[in-house]
């Protein structure tokens, strides 16, 4: 066998093989492996952001008075319930959802 | 038309762009696991070293300086992922083990499948060093320059004409050989008919 018709036999077999390959899960799967070290990097400085976030809460019971005097006023009914947990509670969220805004906006 | 390789490199190292790295990887992928898959004889050995070759890829494409073409940067990782799996003891075992399989065992379904390369091909193909399979696969079969193929296998221009004529001639040997041990087994087993039949 002449080398010429074995390079072409080379050479369609990897077309062949290349185009059956080209639409397959690979892609998909790769990038979905890639971007995990990215996602566990958003996880972690996500719950840093939180737990921090939630320490700055229990620093400043002062505002947290004042938002659970707002809370209290915005609906009565949460008057007798609203302390300063529940305001820390609401910073808190605040915090992570800003702090989830932000790292959105880094990704 | 859409942006060349080196452009979309340039925009996946300095905008950090996936979605960049993403279309390399869709422009690439098929022709490297092909390429893997007839070089070390096992489509699971192969796109395992495709995907830690692209995983790498991604990693290191701050150092891509582009002297050379991005398929021979992508090539030589893989050439290495696919060396230095081949170092290691258990994959070396696995290896020939499916180079084994892939040349006594090609089960009924996957010859339909691959019907691309004959037996004869893929088992002349097994007898070859990896350096000469590799440099005939990349010359011959994936279409790349013997510049390219040098970058990718990291020897010298001369050397890599070298492997590729010493594979050639290889191959032509193995199938002659394949040939006449054919012939004599029809010779030994003529079928009713008179026709040749594999056996």
């Amino acid at each position: 066998m002449p080398s010429d018709e074995i390079a072409a036999l080379l050479k369609q077999d990897h077309d062949d093989l290349s185009a059956r390959l080209e639409n397959d899960a690979f892609q998909r799967r790769l990038m979905f492996k890639l971007g995990a070290r990215q996602r566990a990097r958003l996880g972690v400085v996500g719950l840093a952001g939180g737990l921090g976030a939630a320490f700055a809460a229990s620093q400043f019971s002062s505002l947290g008075q004042l938002l659970a005097t707002y809370l209290g006023e915005a609906s009565p009914a949460l008057t007798s319930q609203a302390t300063v947990q529940i305001a820390g509670a609401a910073l808190l969220g605040a915090c992570a959802i800003l702090t989830a805004l932000v790292l959105r906006k880094d990704a | 038309m859409g942006p060349n390789d080196i452009e979309l490199v340039a925009l996946a190292k300095v905008a950090q762009n996936d979605t960049a790295f993403a279309e390399l990887v869709r422009r690439h992928q098929a022709r490297l696991r092909a390429f893997l898959r007839r070089l070390c004889g096992s489509e699971f050995l192969a796109d395992d070293i495709a995907q830690d070759t692209f995983i790498k890829a991604h990693a290191a494409i701050a150092s891509f300086e582009g002297g050379g073409s991005f398929r021979s940067w992508l090539y030589a990782i893989a050439y290495r992922e696919f060396l230095q799996t081949r170092r290691k003891e258990k994959a070396a075992t696995r290896l020939k083990d499916a180079l084994k399989d892939d040349v006594v065992h090609a089960n009924a379904a996957e010859t339909k499948i691959e019907m691309g390369l004959s037996l004869d091909l893929r088992r002349a193909l097994a007898t070859l060093e990896d350096l000469e399979r590799a440099a005939l696969l990349l010359c011959d079969a994936a279409g790349l320059s013997h510049s390219e193929a040098a970058i990718a296998i990291d020897a010298p221009l001369g050397s890599v004409k070298t492997y590729v004529a010493r594979a050639r001639q290889k191959m032509r040997a193995a199938l002659s050989a394949d040939a006449a041990t054919s012939n004599a087994d029809c010779s030994a087993t003529p079928a009713p008919n008179g026709a040749c039949h594999a056996l």
